[in-house]
């Protein structure tokens, strides 16, 4: 296995471990960019150096616009609904798994590490959109999915590279300016990123 | 070059709503100006336009551009008849934005790329809920919506990367569970059951105007380059997928009726017509069950005409609870003698959403019904599909009776008459085209209501035009795909 996509696997993995167990604002959204940031390189195969730079400036505007409505409200968030631990645990479970699907496909068609990442990504992605109960989280979510559901098109073997990448770069951007927009909009409401009336956490429900 | 100059009026229609957003007065002008800016460039773009970004490529077809016009000038129509209401804050830039995305979307030669657009397309048209008074319940619908949009983006994308680019090459099991993770997220997309509650929320919550936008044109698009890839990739394969095809019918065939059910018990015309989109959802889902070929136009054609459908209906009823202060059907007895017009239009509206035999929208869910679960049960699932219908024949007798109190303290459509002074014509050409505007702006003031019923009437004509098939609506239906790959020499 190229040294490379493992060591940028392993830092995707960190960062969306970040995004699910940080309880400050700012944290979790850098969680998010180490994630976005580092995905093109665990893909395999170097992009080119045009769209990899197009993508790094969209990623860190949506960062950028993130981390603005984080302040415009409040830095802190409540855990996620399992703890974070638990929701880490599940995202390098599936990071082994993919790996393991990956390597033992018969009819595997891409690199086993940029299917276990995308697998990892998407499952981080939907355990935040899941069990999430702010709106930062959700917005972390749905851009973790996204860049997962982007990323498993190349490592399948599929899709026009430029195309996509551009197209991501622009999904993303919506999602962090949606986001925002709900983060900025809700403040004004209630002062915090909550969105349940009281968060609910499964740890207690015995 | 055309797409390009729709792409940047777009863009700068965007950037120009959101700055003038904030500036009071300013930003119902520049909103107007930009989509209506938007129709004519959609009208002036051939329908062949090609453009390159690097190795990306977007190719306009007659469908896309026939796509863009009626979503443009329904928005434009959606965003006059909501600020002679009150306005809707956000709209013209979620408008403007989505129909960007929405144009890349649909003319993007790559699948995976197309479902992303859509995406991005449905998250910029969330902000349109977002406008008026914030309280937690919108707040949580809007929510909804993120998290419906993205899971449905971020399904599709898994379909499109298992299955690639094509599907003879892989087992049936594995085509089968790609055709079902596509199926769900358009499910989850359009509100069918079971993930109709986001929906049902977000158009009894949501300011109706943001409705047409949200809940109707952008998960259309969305819709639209799904059903593309379903075309291109598992379907010369799908006779084999006897399994999913019964699932699909199945859960859509349960949606008809169950929204059916839901709109004719309801009172609140939001409701129904929330419902109402949840039961169209259904009959978009047909197509994924069914093999003939031929489903694929009538999907696309029913696509077009429940965008239309549901933003006229959406109209009338905000031009009903303008005009009355309600959209409760008990309330509104005498609506029909003191805002006719509105009554047309929601007639036209159950005409383009339902049809008669022969025009376009019927032939197109009759096709889909039939192909999906053959010719008695296809009738059957016909029949159901027009059960919404029995809550607006109720309103129109509700209408035709005498008017009640909220009816007989509201306004008419009627046109006020303006005061004599303001009669008399001067000969100087200044001071007359003075006069000009300042009648218009006294117009404006005075007859809000006859004026939304009137544009709400025009967009109805228009989108009754469409299903009789004026624009070519079947013949664009019938050609190439979204996502269908670049043009060979391009």
């Amino acid at each position: 296995m190229a040294p490379i996509p493992i060591a940028a696997a392993i830092l995707v993995l960190l960062g969306a471990a970040a995004a699910l167990r940080a309880t400050h604002g700012r944290l979790t959204v850098v969680g998010l960019g180490v994630a976005l940031l580092g995905l093109p390189l665990a893909v395999g195969g170097i992009p080119d150096p045009l769209l990899l730079a197009f993508r790094t400036v969209a990623v860190l505007l949506a960062l950028l616009l993130l981390d603005h409505a984080v302040r415009r409200t409040t830095s802190l968030i409540g855990p996620i609904r399992l703890g974070g631990t638990t929701e880490v645990a599940i995202e390098l479970a599936a990071w082994l798994l993919g790996l393991l699907l990956g390597s033992t496909m018969p009819d595997a068609r891409g690199s086993a590490v940029a299917l276990a990442t995308a697998v990892a990504l998407g499952t981080a992605g939907l355990t935040l959109l899941c069990f999430g109960h702010d709106t930062l989280r959700l917005g972390i979510g749905a851009m973790l999915a996204l860049a997962a559901g982007a990323t498993a098109v190349p490592a399948f073997g599929g899709g026009e590279r430029a195309a996509l990448e551009l197209a991501l770069a622009g999904a993303l951007l919506a999602v962090a300016g949606a986001t925002a927009w709900l983060a900025v909009v809700g403040g004004r409401v209630r002062h915090d990123l909550e969105l349940a009336d009281r968060p609910r956490d499964l740890r207690d429900a015995g | 070059m055309a797409l390009l100059a729709l792409l940047i009026v777009a863009a700068a229609g965007t950037a120009g709503t959101f700055l003038a957003r904030g500036r009071a007065g300013g930003a119902p002008g520049v909103g107007i100006a930009a989509l209506a800016g938007f129709v004519i460039a959609a009208v002036a773009m051939p329908a062949d336009a090609t453009l390159a970004v690097g190795a990306a490529q977007l190719v306009v077809t007659p469908y896309a551009r026939l796509w863009l016009i009626a979503a443009a000038v329904a928005l434009l129509a959606v965003e006059l008849v909501s600020r002679a209401h009150g306005g809707q804050r956000n709209l013209p830039f979620a408008a403007l934005g989505g129909l960007g995305a929405a144009a890349v979307a649909l003319t993007v030669t790559d699948g995976a790329a197309a479902i992303l657009a859509a995406t991005a397309a449905g998250c910029l048209g969330l902000v349109a809920t977002l406008g008026g008074p914030i309280t937690m319940p919108t707040l949580r619908v809007s929510a909804d919506g993120l998290r419906s949009v993205a899971v449905a983006g971020a399904g599709a994308l898994l379909a499109v990367a298992w299955i690639g680019e094509d599907a003879i090459f892989l087992s049936s099991g594995a085509v089968a569970a790609g055709v079902l993770v596509m199926a769900a997220a358009l499910a989850l997309r359009l509100g069918a059951v079971p993930f109709h509650v986001p929906l049902a929320r977000l158009v009894g919550t949501a300011r109706l105007a943001a409705v047409p936008l949200a809940a109707a044109w952008l998960p259309a698009a969305f819709a639209i380059v799904g059903l593309g890839w379903a075309q291109l990739g598992p379907a010369p394969v799908a006779g084999d997928l006897t399994g999913p095809r019964l699932i699909v019918a199945l859960v859509a065939v349960v949606t008809i009726f169950a929204a059916g059910v839901v709109a004719i018990l309801d009172d609140d015309l939001a409701r129904v017509l929330g419902y109402g989109l949840v039961a169209d959802g259904g009959f978009v889902l047909l197509a994924l069950a069914g093999t003939d070929p031929a489903v694929w136009p009538a999907a696309r054609t029913w696509l077009l005409c429940l965008a239309l459908s549901r933003t006229v209906m959406a109209l009338a009823i905000l031009g009903l609870e303008g005009a009355d202060g309600t959209r409760r059907g008990r309330e509104l007895h005498g609506w029909l003698r003191r805002t006719p017009s509105l009554g047309i239009a929601l007639a036209v509206a159950v005409l383009v959403g339902i049809g008669l035999p022969g025009m376009l929208p019927f032939e197109a869910r009759r096709t889909l019904a039939v192909l999906a679960v053959g010719e008695p049960l296809g009738a059957l699932v016909l029949v159901l599909g027009a059960l919404p219908l029995l809550p607006l024949a109720r309103l129109a007798w509700v209408g035709a009776q005498a008017p009640g109190p909220a009816v007989a303290a509201g306004r008419s459509e009627r046109p006020v008459m303006l005061p004599a002074d303001e009669r008399e014509a001067p000969t100087a050409w200044r001071a007359r085209a003075r006069q000009i505007v300042r009648r218009a702006a006294l117009a404006w003031q005075l007859d809000r209501v006859p004026i939304a019923s009137a544009v709400t009437g025009l967009l109805a004509l228009a989108a009754l035009a469409v299903a009789l098939g004026v624009g070519g609506l079947a013949e664009a239906a019938a050609g190439r795909p979204p996502g269908a790959g670049p043009l060979p020499g391009l």
